[in-house]
């Protein structure tokens, strides 16, 4: 049984691999939205998170993973979370949904990450697997995963596929090239901070700058944005919507069309070509030598994502296996490739990575040396694992060390990249010429980075691994983190069903006018009074009963 | 590359000689189901470069070239007269009137040309950037052209560095500078990286790009301020400018003796791996070529290994010259060879060429190939007048320099002298070729090409255009300024091999397509 997790920014899976076949757990709700609420002094996580959004706004966090690798703080009630603790929250939740499903605790795991994650990002994200008791054997890129799940659907299918992966916060494209059984990815490309969550700002923007609104709360903020979310998938259903917004100075219809979502989603429909024109530039393909066109992750439903695609691509995208599930999927079948099951039946896949990794170099420039260049030894899209060489030598006679720093990123210029390491290497002190020194850069499947330098006069060698794949923590550090979040009450799942109506209620009051008001108004003081005399049979009920008017309430919304 | 003389299909675990795709890709497969990449990353790597090599060697075959999407033509015939195009000039087209030949609508050439006519008092960023936001922009092959124009447009207005200053934009100046300020272009700056990625793509500017470094170098001059600015304007009262020169020049001088100082210990990349006392036995060789001098043992090895596979008679094989000349040969045409072709690298210049790309193949060298500065051509015109070449002087006297792109190797070279740049030569053999073909209509070839005609074998991407473009100042005025104004115009923007061509004036234009061994003519522009 080998497991994998879909860590995504908005919902979060996880899958197992068993009998040469990948499945979602989580029975008719896979999905657990990544979102962390407190309540009375206890986390909430997922679903019943998710409804807390609008109604508790200041107390609830959600789309963290953009703030991944970074400090920010997330307050919840009067206690501050980084991203990470959200994040290891989320998969130990998750760790149990497997755990309760399977009778096995999933222990090694593979995680996904955008393939356009940087070094720093993954590195918080291992972090975080360990803090959730996991053990994080590998991170594979979503589009990876997602062309490993629809690739062992279709093995013998051979020629390159274009894989886009629009998420709550991520975008990711990759060409994938199938043959032979292998899958190799040629490319990759994106963009780390962009995804559906920045269409329901432009959405959000639009909307308050169109019907005159400026939010001054986080409940109207949080309202507001609620509206932007519906209104967005009402648009995926239909080429206009609309839905009531009660507001502080009367109520308002919103509405929007598709066009005035297209028009108000222009510069980031611009930052979608980009990636993909990349891609397909740095595979060495034309267009239309891309065979297959795959839509993965939520943010592709919405009809302007793929009409943008189709038209760039002169295909008509795909989206076979359920675009929320299927980077979940690959990730456990990445699972079972490493430890090359049986059920894998032969197939082998290698990837590639997606940043350029180099040194900071000098130039001669006028009379004098400027450093800050950005000198790339290991180009992006280069199959890992990778060893290369380059050679460097003094920028003055006599000079004793050479510093190498190493950078990731595309820049031209260091100060825009990101720095990994460094290593100082001594030479000899030669008046009379340059030394040079030849720097070995290795760069392996688990993330590791290693450095070796050869004195080329001396044969004096150096060298350095980049073993911070944890983010700066040390054993003790994680293992005290494990421990802490362990502490954290969270509240217990037989209640959550229970908190979640209640959350939705209140949501849905928020959004309601009128008559549904007061409907919903009645159906809450309902269902605090039966929560109070505890009968399960009757609560049970009555959430069965309210559910189902909650959801034709919410169907009947957006118009 | 080892002694192996079978590599890279030794390492595949390939018999066959001459393999086909398929065959290499099935063992490459079965190759790395039996090995773990995550175990034994190096076997893995040895095993990616070899697969990697016998792809590109059967790139060039032509049964077995990937799918082109059109099948080669016949073979090229003189090229027919044809009417002179009425319409030389372009002028504002119908845009739906689409040039087979060009693939652009008509309509867009115009685009192109705005990058470089500026209207009296107009901003030179602000009419970039009106054109950045054209709705035609929209198009990807319109957008690569004008983004190669609007390049060389903007390095062209550029000068080298001089003192404390590096490579500076001109602006707001002389005639051939930029009318625009400071912030006007930081703003276009931005601008451009948005759209296109000039300053957060460094991989894909050096490949598609010549001179990409000098141009990051011009951009980084854009944000600083010059010291005496700065000097001049915190200072309020003159005893303190002197008191603070004196100090900076004190700093200045200290750094200068104390070589520890961090500031410095950044490397400078250094391509040639001279540090190698057998690289420099072969760079000795190179030089003196002719001469006594003989290459290291580790390369006359090579090469006798190399020859001997190829059955060479042995009592050739102790003639170092000509065991290499057989050998590229060999390995650059399949096939039968023919005779005449020996004679073609008599030159020393040819000679030196091969040498050097041999000695790159030996020691693995691997840079992209870097544009070099146009002012250090020298044309050179052929015997018979009809043609000329680029070279550096007598190549003999001159130092090489080798390097390899991504699937080939080019030499070049410098001139003797206090020069600074470096200039890939062309092979006669290359330029006999297209002589051949294009009936003898060529007037000027320039820039760089590799052993192995890899960068052409995805034909849509690279396309030869010969024209004349009446924009084009002649070819005796030696100081034509060789921008990517051709370059954009021969549709190379994206190809990291530079090729231009010439035509002399008012003569028809054709359009060559490369194949395998040679070039088709296919359609006409006008």
């Amino acid at each position: 049984m080998y497991f994998g997790i879909d860590l995504g920014t908005t919902n979060s899976l996880i899958s197992v691999f068993e009998n040469g076949r990948p499945r979602v757990l989580g029975g008719s709700q896979p999905l657990f939205p990544s979102v962390v609420s407190v309540m009375d002094g206890t986390l909430v996580l997922g679903a019943p998170a998710r409804e807390r959004l609008v109604s508790h706004p200041e107390h609830t966090a959600a789309a963290f993973k953009r703030a991944m690798g970074t400090k920010k703080a997330f307050r919840l009630g009067w206690k501050q979370y980084d991203a990470q603790e959200l994040s290891a929250l989320i998969l130990r939740a998750l760790r149990q949904r497997a755990l309760e499903e399977t009778g096995v605790a999933p222990q090694d795991v593979v995680v996904s990450v955008p393939a356009y994650f940087n070094q720093i990002q993954r590195n918080a994200t291992r972090a975080a697997a360990i803090a959730a008791g996991l053990n994080p054997i590998r991170l594979v890129n979503e589009p990876t995963a997602a062309a490993i799940a629809y690739g062992l659907q279709d093995i013998a299918a051979e020629g390159h596929t274009l894989v886009v992966d629009l998420g709550g916060g991520t975008f990711d494209v990759s060409i994938v090239e199938v043959f032979e059984k292998v899958i190799e990815v040629k490319a990759s490309s994106g963009d780390a901070f962009l995804g559906g969550e920045d269409f329901t700002r432009a959405l959000f923007n639009r909307l308050a700058q169109e019907f005159d609104l400026a939010p001054k709360t986080d409940a109207e903020r949080a309202l507001l944005w609620n509206a932007a979310e519906v209104l967005k998938l009402g648009l995926t259903r239909a080429q206009e919507a609309s839905c009531p917004l009660p507001w502080r100075d009367g109520a308002r219809a919103l509405s929007i069309t598709r066009e005035a979502f297209t028009d108000a989603s222009a510069s980031l429909i611009q930052r979608l070509r980009l990636p993909i024109e990349r891609a397909i530039h740095d595979a060495g393909l034309s267009r239309d030598e891309i065979d297959r066109v795959v839509l993965v992750g939520g943010a592709t439903r919405m009809p302007l994502v793929r009409t943008l695609v189709a038209r760039l691509t002169g295909k008509l995208p795909e989206s076979g296996l359920d675009p929320d599930q299927v980077v979940a999927l690959g990730a456990a079948t990445q699972a079972a490739l490493i430890a090359r099951d049986a059920g894998c039946d032969d197939v082998v896949m290698t990837d590639v990575s997606a940043f350029s990794l180099g040194f900071e170099v000098a130039r001669r420039v006028g009379d004098r040396i400027e450093q800050g260049y950005f000198e790339p030894v290991i180009e992006r899209n280069t199959t890992i694992p990778v060893s290369r060489e380059f050679v460097f030598q003094t920028t003055q006679k006599g000079q004793r060390e050479i510093l190498f720093e190493l950078f990731q990123g595309e820049a031209p210029l260091v100060r825009d990249n990101i720095a990994l390491g460094k290593l100082l290497v001594a030479v000899p002190r030669n008046r009379a010429d340059y030394e040079i020194v030849i720097a070995r850069l290795s760069y392996d499947s688990s993330g590791l980075i290693e450095i070796d330098t050869k004195v080329a006069s001396t044969g004096a060698t150096r060298s350095i691994v980049i073993t911070d794949l944890t983010g700066g923590l040390s054993e003790r550090e994680l293992d005290a983190r494990r421990k802490t979040l362990a502490a954290l009450k969270v509240h217990p799942r037989e209640g959550a069903e229970n908190v979640a109506l209640s959350a939705r209620l209140e949501r849905c009051f928020a959004m309601a006018l009128g008559e549904d008001r007061v409907t919903i108004q009645d159906m809450l003081a309902l269902f605090r009074q039966a929560l109070e005399r505890q009968h399960l049979s009757e609560i049970a009920a009555l959430r069965e009963q309210i559910g189902q008017t909650l959801d034709q309430f919410e169907a009947g919304y957006v118009r | 590359m080892s002694g192996d003389l079978r590599w890279p299909y030794s390492e595949l675990g390939l018999e066959a000689d001459q393999p086909t795709k398929a065959e290499i890709r099935r063992a490459y497969a079965s190759r790395l189901r039996q090995l773990n990449p995550d175990e034994d990353p190096r076997g893995f790597q040895a095993l990616r470069e070899a697969y990697e090599d016998a792809l590109d060697r059967v790139a060039q075959e032509p049964e077995n070239a990937s799918t082109s999407p059109e099948p080669p033509g016949p073979a090229l015939g003189p090229i027919q007269p044809e009417a002179p195009d009425p319409h030389p000039e372009e002028a504002e087209a119908d845009p739906d009137t689409v040039d087979g030949a060009l693939g652009l609508p008509l309509g867009d050439q115009s685009l192109i040309d705005r990058v470089e006519t500026r209207e009296t008092g107009e901003s030179d960023a602000a009419r970039l950037a009106k054109l950045l936001r054209d709705p035609r922009m929209a198009d990807p092959d319109i957008a690569a052209r004008v983004e190669a124009e609007i390049y060389f447009y903007l390095l062209d207005r550029t000068r080298p560095g001089a003192g404390q200053e590096g490579r500076v934009f001109l602006l707001n100046g002389p005639e051939r500078g930029l009318a625009a300020s400071r912030i006007e272009m930081q703003h276009l700056m931005k601008h451009l990286d948005s759209q296109f990625g000039w300053m957060s793509d460094a991989v894909r500017m050096k490949r598609s790009f010549p001179d990409y470094g000098d141009f990051v170098e011009a951009v980084r001059g854009l944000d600083q301020t010059p010291f005496s600015k700065l000097l001049h304007r915190r200072m309020t009262g003159r005893v303190v400018q002197v008191v603070l020169f004196m100090l900076f020049a004190i700093i200045q001088l200290w750094a200068v003796f104390d070589p520890t100082s961090a500031r410095n210990t950044t490397p400078v990349p250094n391509s040639i791996l001279a540090a190698s006392k057998e690289v420099r036995t072969d760079f000795d060789f190179l030089e003196s070529l002719g001469g006594p001098l003989k290459p290291s043992e580790g390369t006359t090895q090579f090469l006798r290994g190399l020859a001997s596979a190829q059955g060479f008679p042995s009592a050739v094989v102790d003639d170092v010259k000509l065991l290499v000349l057989r050998n590229t040969l060999v390995r650059n045409w399949r096939g039968s060879l023919p005779s005449d072709l020996f004679s073609a690298y008599d030159q020393p210049a040819e000679l030196q060429y091969l040498l050097g790309v041999l000695v790159a193949a030996r020691f693995q060298m691997e840079r992209n190939l870097d544009y070099l500065a146009p002012d250090h051509f020298r044309l050179v015109p052929a015997p018979d007048g009809g043609m000329a070449t680029w070279q550096i002087a007598q190549v003999a006297s001159n130092h090489t320099r080798l390097w390899r792109g991504s699937g080939g190797y080019v030499v070049a070279a410098r001139p003797p002298g206090p020069a600074t740049g470096w200039q890939p030569v062309y092979p006669a053999i290359y330029v006999d070729r297209l002589r051949q073909l294009s009936g003898n209509n060529l007037r000027v070839i320039e820039g760089g090409l590799g052993l192995r005609f890899r960068a052409f074998d995805k034909t849509p991407r690279l396309n030869l255009y010969l024209f004349d473009d009446p924009h084009f100042p002649t070819v005796a005025d030696v100081s034509v300024a060789l921008t990517g104004h051709a370059l954009v115009r021969l549709g190379l923007s994206q190809n990291r091999w530079p090729v231009r061509a010439f035509l002399p004036v008012n003569r028809p234009c054709s359009m060559l397509t490369p194949i395998t061994d040679g070039f088709e003519r296919k359609t006409l522009c006008d």
